[in-house]
C-alpha cells in the first residue's frame, strides 16, 4: 500500500451524480509527482467531470481530493487554483478582448492583492511573462487581440498562461484539438518538456496522439477506472474495446445513454480520430 | 506614446471647452450646466461598472440620492438652525431622530456621502457577486434594490421627509444656494470633481486591475481557474463606482436644494444608462459627452414642448441604440479610424458586442 507522500494527488473514493445519474462511482485515482499521466474514455466516461472535482467546480458528494497531501475539497476554485493547480479547458479560453501580452499578464499578477494590481508588474514577472511568448511562439503577436488567433495560437496561449503560473499540477482538456498535425507534435513535445518537472494529466481524444506521446494511461469508464497501463495494454483489453466499440448490453440504467452511442473509430483499431463531445463537459 | 498623447490632447480639449463654458452662458444655464457635471461623473462610474465590467447596474440611482440625502441632512440641519426641520415638525416629531444627530458635524456628513453608498454597494454587490448572478439578473436586482429603498424612504416620513423629500435647502456652508456667484463656484468644484473622478477611473481602468476586471467581464471562469477570486474585483469596482455616485449627489444636491425619493425611482436610474450608452459604452470620455449632451437635449426639448419632450426624447434614444450602438464617442471612434487604419484607439477596451446585458 502506498503512502500518499509519492502522489501529486489523490482522488479517494469519489462520487457524483447528477438529478440521480451517477456521473463518477467511488473513484480511486491517483498520479504521482513529475508524471504525464493520460486519460481516455468513451463519452461520458466521467473524465471532464473528474477535472470538475480536482479544480473545484465541482463538489463530490463522497470521498477526499488530496492535493499534494492535502484535502482541497472544501476549497473553491480561485484557492485551488492558487495552491498549484492549473487548467486547460475544452475550448480555448482565453479573454478574448485583451491582447496576448495583456492575457498572459493576467496570468502572472494571480493571487496578487487587488492594489497591487493598480501599480507597475514587478520586473521579474515581466521577463518571466516575456520568456513564455518566446516559449509559446506569440512574441510576434504580443499586441494582437486575443480573438484575432488562429484556433492552434489560442490553444498555445491558454497553455502559455498554465505555464507561467509554474503549476504544481497541470490539467489539459483535449489540447490538440483543432491543431493541424504539426502543431500536435510540437504541443506534444511541449507537453513532455513540461512533465520534466511537473506533473501532467491530459484528457485526450486524440488516440495518434496519445499514442505517440503517453507512457502510462487511465481508462475511466462509466464513472470509474477501467484500466491503467500502457498504450499497448490498452489497446489490447478485449474490455477497453468492447467499451469502445459501444456495443455492450446496458449494465445500470443510468448508462443506458452512452452504452447505445455510436463511436467512430477510424482506420486502425484506434483511429486517429474519435469524434468526441463529451456528454458531461460543459 | 503617440496614442496616449492624442488620447491627453482630447482630454485637454474636452475639459477646456468645460472651463471655458460659463463665459457664454447665463446663470440659470450654468445652474444647469453645473447639475449636468454631476450627471457625468454618474456616467463615468456607470461606465467603469458596465462598459469595462459588463454589469448593468439599473440601481445607480440609490447610490446618488444616498450620497444626496447625507448632505442633504447636514444642510437640512444647519438651515433651520436651533429649530427641528419643518418636515419633522409638520409630522410631529418634537425631538431631533438619533440618526439625525451625528450630521450635525459637517465632517461627519461629508464623509457619510461617500461611506454610505460605498458600503451599500459594497454590500448589495458582494451578495450578488458571491451567488454567482449575472447578466439580466443582475440588472433586475438592482433596479429593485433602488425600488425597495425609495418605498422605504417614502414610508419614513418623521425621519425622511417623504414623498417631498428634503426640501427648500437656501444655505449650503454658509453661502446663498441661489447667489449666482455660489452657483458659479459650484460649477467648478463639480468640474473639477468630475476631472478628479476622470483620472481615477482612468487610472484604475489601464492598471491591471482594470484589464482584469475586463478579463472577468470575457471570461468569468477563467479568472478564476487562474486563481484570482472575481467577487472581489466586481465588488470593489462596483463599491468604488457607488462611491464616486455619492459624491455627485451631494454635489448636485447642493446646486439643487431638493433630494427627494424620486430619484431613487427606476426612471433616474434608467436615465443614467442612458448617459453612458449614448456617450458610449466603454470610453470614459463617452461618459462625460454622453450625460452633458443628454441633459442639454432634454432641456431644450422639455423647455419647448414640455407635453411630449418624453416622447421625444425616447425616439432620440431608440435611434442612437439602433444606429450607433456604440454611441456618440465609438461611432466617431469608428470614422475617424476608417480614415487611417493603424491609429490606436483612444482607450483600452472596447465595447462590448454581446456581453453585460443589454
Amino acid at each position: 500500500m502506498s503512502t500518499h507522500k509519492d502522489k501529486i494527488l489523490a482522488v479517494e473514493d469519489v462520487s457524483v451524480s447528477f438529478d440521480g445519474f451517477t456521473v463518477l462511482k467511488e473513484l480511486d485515482f491517483s498520479i504521482e509527482y513529475d508524471e504525464l499521466r493520460f486519460l481516455i474514455g468513451p463519452n461520458g466516461a466521467g473524465k471532464t467531470t473528474l477535472l470538475d472535482i480536482i479544480t473545484g467546480k465541482t463538489k463530490p458528494m463522497t470521498g477526499k481530493v488530496l492535493f499534494d497531501g492535502k484535502n482541497v475539497r472544501r476549497l473553491s476554485e480561485h484557492q485551488i487554483a492558487r495552491r498549484g493547480i492549473g487548467r486547460k479547458f475544452q475550448t480555448p479560453s482565453i479573454f478574448s478582448t485583451l491582447s496576448v501580452y495583456e492575457n498572459l499578464e493576467q496570468a502572472v499578477s494571480a493571487g496578487e492583492p487587488s492594489v497591487r494590481l493598480l501599480g507597475r508588474i514587478a520586473k521579474r514577472k515581466r521577463d518571466k511573462l516575456e520568456a513564455m511568448l518566446e516559449t509559446i511562439g506569440l512574441t510576434a503577436a504580443r499586441d494582437r487581440a486575443a480573438d484575432s488567433l488562429s484556433h492552434g495560437q489560442k490553444q498555445w496561449l491558454e497553455i502559455g498562461m498554465l505555464l507561467v503560473q509554474e503549476p504544481k499540477l497541470l490539467l489539459l482538456d483535449e489540447p490538440v484539438a483543432g491543431m493541424t498535425r504539426r502543431e500536435r507534435t510540437r504541443t506534444g513535445e511541449l507537453v513532455q518538456e513540461i512533465a520534466k518537472h511537473t506533473s501532467v494529466l491530459v484528457v485526450e481524444h486524440d488516440m495518434e496522439f496519445v499514442r505517440q506521446f503517453s507512457t502510462t494511461v487511465t481508462v475511466l469508464h462509466m464513472g470509474n477506472v477501467l484500466l491503467e497501463g500502457t498504450m499497448d495494454d490498452v489497446q489490447s483489453n478485449p474490455e477497453v474495446i468492447e467499451v469502445y466499440l459501444g456495443r455492450g448490453k446496458p449494465r445500470t440504467g443510468a448508462h443506458e445513454v452512452e452504452d447505445t452511442r455510436e463511436v467512430y473509430i477510424g482506420k486502425t483499431q484506434f483511429g486517429d480520430t474519435m469524434e468526441a463531445a463529451d456528454v458531461t463537459s460543459e | 506614446m503617440r496614442k496616449s498623447m492624442t488620447h491627453w490632447l482630447i482630454v485637454a480639449i474636452i475639459f477646456g471647452i468645460l472651463l471655458l463654458t460659463p463665459t457664454f452662458l447665463n446663470d440659470f444655464r450654468i445652474n444647469l450646466m453645473g447639475k449636468f457635471l454631476t450627471y457625468a461623473i454618474v456616467a463615468v462610474a456607470l461606465d467603469l461598472i458596465w462598459g469595462y465590467g459588463g454589469m448593468l447596474s439599473l440601481g445607480q440611482g440609490l447610490f446618488f440620492t444616498l450620497g444626496a440625502y447625507a448632505l442633504a441632512m447636514h444642510l437640512k440641519l444647519t438651515n433651520s438652525g436651533t429649530s427641528l426641520p419643518d418636515f419633522m415638525v409638520w409630522s410631529g416629531v418634537d425631538e431631533l431622530p438619533r440618526i439625525w444627530e451625528p450630521f450635525a458635524s459637517a465632517p461627519f456628513a461629508l464623509a457619510m456621502v461617500v461611506v454610505v453608498p460605498a458600503v451599500m454597494a459594497f454590500v448589495i454587490g458582494y451578495f450578488i457577486f458571491r451567488s454567482r448572478v449575472q447578466g439580466v439578473y443582475f440588472s433586475i436586482i438592482t433596479q429593485a434594490m433602488t425600488l425597495i429603498f425609495s418605498l422605504l424612504f417614502i414610508g419614513q416620513q418623521p425621519l425622511t421627509g417623504g414623498t417631498n423629500g428634503l426640501t427648500d435647502i437656501q444655505q449650503v456652508f454658509g453661502y446663498t444656494r441661489a447667489d449666482p456667484a455660489f452657483l458659479r463656484g459650484m460649477y467648478f468644484i463639480s468640474l473639477g470633481a468630475l476631472f478628479a473622478v476622470y483620472l481615477i477611473c482612468w487610472w484604475v481602468v489601464n492598471s491591471r486591475f482594470g484589464r482584469l476586471l475586463v478579463a472577468t467581464r470575457d471570461d468569468e471562469s477563467r479568472v478564476r481557474f487562474l486563481g484570482f477570486n472575481p467577487v472581489v474585483v466586481k465588488t470593489l469596482v462596483f463599491g468604488l463606482a457607488g462611491a464616486l455616485t455619492g459624491i455627485a449627489g451631494a454635489l448636485y444636491v447642493m446646486q439643487d436644494g431638493i433630494i427627494s425619493p424620486s430619484q431613487m425611482g427606476v426612471r433616474p436610474s434608467i436615465e443614467m444608462v442612458i448617459w453612458t450608452a449614448v456617450g458610449g459604452r466603454g470610453s470614459l470620455l463617452g461618459g462625460i459627452i454622453g450625460a452633458i449632451s443628454v441633459g442639454w437635449t432634454k432641456s431644450l426639448i422639455s423647455a419647448d414642448y414640455p407635453e411630449v419632450w418624453e416622447m421625444i426624447f425616447g425616439i432620440l434614444f431608440l435611434l442612437i441604440v439602433l444606429f450607433m450602438p456604440k454611441g456618440i464617442v465609438g461611432t466617431v471612434r469608428d470614422l475617424f479610424m476608417r480614415g487611417r487604419a493603424d491609429t490606436a484607439d483612444i482607450e483600452v477596451a472596447q465595447p462590448i458586442e454581446q456581453g453585460g446585458a443589454t
